[in-house]
C-alpha cells in the first residue's frame, strides 16, 4: 500500500506569465484510439537518440514490436505496427529543422501479431533494467527525447514532470486520467531500482480529474512507494526542469550544473508509464497526441501508434490541409511550424496544433524591460538580444545565453513582436555548436603534438640504432683486420 | 662662478634620483624574471587545429609561432574571416581579409574511407596529421570522425582514390536554427509569436 | 580624519582628474573598449599613483627641497613615475601575463599619464604632508577607476549598437565622455577645497 502525501508548493517562480490556456476543447472528449493508417514512416535519423542505422531490408515482414531502428546511443527503435517493409527511401522528418532522412515506409496488414520481449520479474538489476530502456526504445516522451537511461544512476529524489504547464497540450492531462497505474508503477520499479528514496509529483493546480486518478491509483498500488504530490499554480513554464525542481523541492540547480549532479532525476509520466509497460515486454508502440487549436475542427486526444502521417492525424480531428492556416507540432510557445505534411509522427510528438497565429509586424525594441520581468531563470532578454543581432556570441554567453530554457515568455509580453525565442535558440545551437568545435579543435591539437613526438622518438630511436649497427660493424672489421695482421698466412 | 652651484647641486641630486630607481630597477629585474612567451600559446587557441598546411606551415602551433613573430594573419582557410578577426583583436593588429579561396572556406567536412576499395597500404595513415585513421597493413582502414579535422592530406596519397570528403554528419539535436528574419510578413510565421 | 576624508571625496569625485580635470585622457580612451582590461588598467594606475603621489612628497622633501633644486621637480618626477611604471610593468608581466599583453602598450604609457605628474605636481603645490599626499594619490586612483570602467561599461554597450558610419569609434566614445562629464558636473560645489 503506497502512501501519499499532498501539499502545495511553498515556492513561487521568479518570471513566468499566465497566458490563456485553452485545454478545456480537447479534454471533453474520451480518449480515441486511432485506427491503425496504411502506412508508417519510421526516419532512421530524427526518431530520437542519435543517428541511427535500419535493421530491416525492403521486403521483410516485421511485427508489432521488431526493432526497425538502432541508434547511436543504444536506443532501439520497434515497429508500432505489423506489416511489410516497402521501401527505405529520403523524406522529409517531423523536426525543427525540417531535414531529410531516410525513412522506413511500413505498409501495414491486419495480421495482430506482436514480437514483444520477455516480461522482467524482481529481482533484476540496475544493468538489466538499462537493457530493458534501450531494448524498448525509451526516450522522453516530454518533447526533448532525450535517452532517458542516460539519466539514471545515483539519485535520491524522482520529480515527476505532470505539470503540463504549456497552453493546449493536454495528452499528459489524459494520460494520468486514463492510465496512472502505469506511472505509478514504472516510478515505482524505477525507484526500487535504483534507490530512489523520494518520489514526488508536481501537477498544476488545473488538472482535478488527473489528481483524483493519480491518488486512487497510488493509494491502490500494490508497493510500498512514498510519493508526495506538491500542488503547483497554474503558470507557464512551472513544468521546465529546473523550475519544476525550484517549485516541488526548493532546490536550485545553479547554472552550468545538472539535475543529476544534485541527486535529482526528473521524468515525464508518459516515460514512466512506458517503462512500465517495457518491464512487462512492451516496448513504445503507441502515444497520446492531443490535436487542438481553433482550426481543428474535432479537438481531441487520440492514442495513435508512432509513425503514423501527420494527414492521418489531422483527418482524425476532421481537419485537412487546405482549411488552415499553419500548423505547430507542440505547444504555442515551444512547438515548431511543420513545412512538409506527409510525415510521420515520432515518441515526441505530443500535439498538433492547427491555427490561425495573426503574424504582427516586428518593430525595434523600447527597452521597456518586460521581457526581463516574465524571465523564469531571471535573465536579461533585451540585453541578450542586443548582443546577438551584433553577432557577439561571446557577450551573449556571458549574460548568460547558455541558461535560457528557450520557453519563449519574453516572446508573449514583447510589445513590439520581437521573436526572441529564436533569436535565442538560434544562438544556443551556435554558442553549442562552436564549443563543440572548439573541444574538437583542443582534441587535435593533442593528437598532433603526440603524433610529432612519437615520430621524433622513432626517429631517435632508428638513429641509434643505426648508429649501434656501425659502431658494431666497425668494431667487427676492426677485429678482422686485427686477427689478420697477427695471422699472416 | 656660483652659477656653478645650482647646475652641480641639481646634477647631484637628479643623479641620487636616477641612481636609487635604476639600482630599484635592477632589483626587482632580478626578481621578476619571466620564462618563454604565452603570447604563443594564445595565438594556437584561436586556430583551429586542423593541422592541414595551407598557411604553408607544418601545423598550427608554428603558424602561431610566426604570427607572433609578425606573419601575417590571414593565412588560415579552415579558421575562415572569423579567426582572422579574432587575432586581429588580440593582437591589437588591423583586420585583413583572408586570403583563400570563397569556396573552401566554412565547409565542415570529414574524410570517409570506401571500404570496398581500400587495399589496406597505409598511406593514408602516414599522411593524417592527427592520427584519425584506423588500420595496419593488409588491414582495413577506417576515419574515426569525431578526431577527424577535415584537412584533406589523406585524399592524396592513396593509390586508389577510396578516400571522399563529406559533410560532417550532425545528430538531430545539434542542427542550429536559423536567425529570425527581420520581415515579418514571412510565409510561414513563427511558432510562439505574441499572440492572446 | 575629516580633512583626509575630504581629501579623498575631493579628488575621486568633485575634482575627477579625467572627467573635470581632463587630464588622463589617453588611457581612458585606449583601454576602456572592454570592462575587464579597463579593470586590469585602473588596478595597474592605482598602483602608480599611489606609489609615486608617496615617492615624489619623499623626493620633494629629502633631495630637492635641501639641495635647492626645485626648479628640477617636473625631471624628478618624472624619473619617479617612470621608476614605478617599470616596476608595476615587471610585477604584472610576472603575476598575470595575461592582462600584461591585453594591456599592452598602455601600461608602459602610464609614465605619460598627465593624471600622474598631475598628482605629484598639485601636492606639492598645496603643501600636503605624507599622509595627505598619500590620500590624495589613492583619492584620484580611486576617481580614475570609477570612471575608466563606467565608461568601458558604456563602450560595451555601444560596441553593440546600430552607430552611424561617421560617429563610429572614438568618436561617439568622446561624445559620451563628453555626457559623462556633464553629469560629473554635478559634484561642483559639494566640498570646498
Amino acid at each position: 500500500m503506497a502512501d501519499l502525501n499532498i501539499q502545495t508548493t511553498r515556492f513561487q517562480l521568479p518570471g513566468g506569465i499566465e497566458p490563456e490556456m485553452h485545454k478545456a476543447c480537447s479534454t471533453e472528449t474520451p480518449l480515441e484510439q486511432l485506427d491503425t493508417p496504411k502506412h508508417l514512416y519510421f526516419p532512421v535519423h530524427y526518431s530520437g537518440g542519435g543517428r541511427g542505422e535500419s535493421l530491416v531490408h525492403v521486403g521483410q515482414r516485421v511485427s508489432r514490436g521488431t526493432p526497425i531502428i538502432q541508434t547511436d546511443s543504444g536506443v532501439v527503435h520497434c515497429a508500432s505496427r505489423g506489416g511489410q517493409i516497402v521501401c527505405v527511401e529520403p523524406r522529409a522528418v517531423l523536426h525543427a529543422s525540417n531535414d531529410i532522412s531516410d525513412t522506413i515506409v511500413i505498409e501495414t496488414d491486419e495480421r495482430l501479431d506482436q514480437d514483444y520481449l520477455e516480461p522482467l520479474s524482481w529481482p533484476w538489476t540496475r544493468e538489466i533494467l538499462i537493457q530493458r530502456a534501450l531494448d524498448a526504445g525509451i526516450i522522453g516522451l516530454g518533447g526533448a527525447g532525450f535517452p532517458s537511461h542516460q539519466k539514471w544512476g545515483a539519485q535520491h529524489t524522482l520529480v515527476i514532470n505532470a505539470a503540463e504547464c504549456e497552453p493546449y497540450l493536454t495528452a499528459d492531462d489524459l494520460l494520468m486520467r486514463v492510465d496512472a497505474h502505469s506511472i505509478v508503477r514504472g516510478a515505482c520499479l524505477l525507484a526500487r531500482t535504483f534507490e530512489i528514496q523520494r518520489i514526488v509529483i508536481g501537477i498544476e493546480d488545473n488538472k482535478s480529474h488527473a489528481l483524483d486518478a493519480l491518488t486512487t491509483a497510488i493509494q491502490s498500488a500494490r508497493s510500498d512507494c512514498h510519493f508526495e504530490i506538491v500542488i503547483l499554480p497554474t503558470r507557464y513554464p512551472s513544468g521546465g526542469e529546473r523550475q519544476l525542481i525550484w517549485l516541488t523541492l526548493g532546490e536550485e540547480i545553479q547554472s552550468g550544473q545538472r539535475p543529476s549532479q544534485h541527486g535529482i532525476l526528473v521524468h515525464n509520466p508518459g516515460t514512466l508509464a512506458a517503462l512500465s509497460r517495457a518491464v512487462d515486454g512492451k516496448p513504445i508502440t503507441d502515444r497520446i497526441v492531443t490535436l487542438t487549436g481553433d482550426q481543428m475542427r474535432s479537438p481531441k486526444n487520440v492514442l495513435a501508434p508512432i509513425g503514423t502521417p501527420l494527414t492521418e492525424l489531422l483527418a482524425a480531428g476532421h481537419t485537412d490541409l487546405e482549411h488552415i492556416s499553419s500548423l505547430v507540432i507542440g505547444g504555442p510557445f515551444m512547438g515548431f511550424e511543420v513545412m512538409h505534411h506527409d510525415v510521420g509522427m515520432t515518441k515526441t510528438t505530443n500535439c498538433v496544433l492547427v491555427r490561425d497565429p495573426m503574424p504582427l509586424p516586428i518593430e525595434p525594441c523600447i527597452r521597456c524591460g518586460a521581457c526581463a520581468e516574465a524571465c523564469p531563470v531571471n535573465l536579461q532578454p533585451q540585453l541578450l538580444l542586443n548582443a546577438l543581432e551584433s553577432q557577439a556570441l561571446e557577450r551573449a554567453s556571458h549574460e548568460g545565453l547558455a541558461d535560457c530554457i528557450e520557453c519563449a515568455a519574453c516572446n508573449a509580453v514583447c510589445p513590439s513582436h520581437i521573436p526572441l525565442a529564436q533569436w535565442f535558440r538560434h544562438g544556443r545551437a551556435r554558442l553549442q555548436a562552436d564549443t563543440e568545435a572548439q573541444q574538437r579543435a583542443d582534441a587535435a591539437r593533442l593528437r598532433f603534438t603526440s603524433r610529432t613526438e612519437r615520430l621524433e622518438r622513432l626517429a631517435k630511436e632508428q638513429e641509434a640504432r643505426r648508429t649501434a649497427r656501425r659502431a658494431q660493424s666497425v668494431d667487427a672489421l676492426a677485429r678482422v683486420r686485427q686477427a689478420r695482421e697477427g695471422n699472416p698466412s | 662662478m656660483s652659477w656653478l652651484v645650482p647646475i652641480g647641486l641639481g646634477m647631484l641630486g637628479l643623479g641620487l634620483i636616477t641612481g636609487l630607481g635604476a639600482w630599484l630597477l635592477d632589483i626587482a629585474n632580478r626578481r621578476f624574471k619571466t620564462e618563454s612567451d604565452p603570447l604563443v600559446a594564445r595565438i594556437d587557441q584561436e586556430l583551429p587545429q586542423t593541422q592541414c598546411g595551407q598557411c604553408g606551415h607544418p601545423g598550427c602551433h608554428p603558424y602561431a609561432e610566426a604570427i607572433a613573430a609578425g606573419e601575417a594573419i590571414n593565412r588560415c582557410p579552415p579558421g575562415g574571416q572569423d579567426t582572422v578577426d579574432r587575432l586581429a583583436e588580440l593582437l591589437g593588429r588591423d583586420t585583413l581579409p583572408l586570403d583563400a579561396e570563397p569556396e573552401t572556406v566554412g565547409q565542415d567536412t570529414v574524410a570517409w574511407i570506401i571500404e570496398a576499395d581500400c587495399i589496406g597500404c597505409t598511406k593514408c595513415i602516414q599522411a593524417c596529421p592527427v592520427d584519425a585513421i584506423v588500420g595496419a597493413a593488409k588491414l582495413m582502414h577506417t576515419v574515426i570522425t569525431d578526431a577527424c579535422t577535415g584537412c584533406d592530406l589523406c585524399v592524396a596519397p592513396c593509390p586508389v582514390d577510396c578516400i571522399e570528403m563529406i559533410p560532417r554528419p550532425i545528430p538531430e539535436n545539434r542542427w542550429v536554427p536559423p536567425k529570425p528574419s527581420v520581415i515579418a510578413t514571412d510565409r510561414y510565421p513563427q511558432a510562439g509569436l505574441a499572440h492572446g | 580624519m575629516t580633512e583626509l576624508l575630504l581629501i579623498i571625496v575631493s579628488a575621486a569625485l568633485v575634482n575627477n582628474f579625467v572627467l573635470v580635470q581632463f587630464l588622463g585622457l589617453c588611457p581612458l580612451m585606449g583601454v576602456s573598449s572592454r570592462v575587464d582590461s579597463a579593470i586590469g588598467m585602473s588596478f595597474a594606475t592605482t598602483f602608480v599613483l599611489t606609489l609615486s603621489s608617496v615617492v615624489a612628497y619623499l623626493i620633494q622633501s629629502f633631495i630637492l627641497t635641501p639641495l635647492d633644486i626645485t626648479w628640477l621637480r617636473t625631471l624628478a618626477f618624472i624619473v619617479a613615475i617612470a621608476v614605478a611604471v617599470q616596476l608595476t610593468e615587471l610585477a604584472l608581466k610576472k603575476t598575470s601575463p595575461l592582462l600584461h599583453s591585453v594591456l599592452g602598450i598602455y601600461l608602459p604609457l602610464i609614465t605619460t599619464n598627465c593624471a600622474v605628474l598631475g598628482v605629484a605636481l598639485l601636492n606639492t603645490n598645496r603643501a600636503h604632508s605624507l599622509l595627505e599626499s598619500a590620500f590624495y594619490g589613492i583619492g584620484a586612483a580611486a576617481g580614475f577607476s570609477l570612471v575608466l570602467v563606467l565608461f568601458a561599461g558604456v563602450r560595451e554597450r555601444l560596441a553593440l549598437a546600430d552607430i552611424p558610419a561617421p560617429f563610429e569609434g572614438t568618436a561617439i566614445a568622446l561624445i559620451t565622455a563628453g555626457f559623462m562629464a556633464l553629469a560629473f558636473m554635478g559634484f561642483a560645489g559639494m566640498i570646498r577645497l
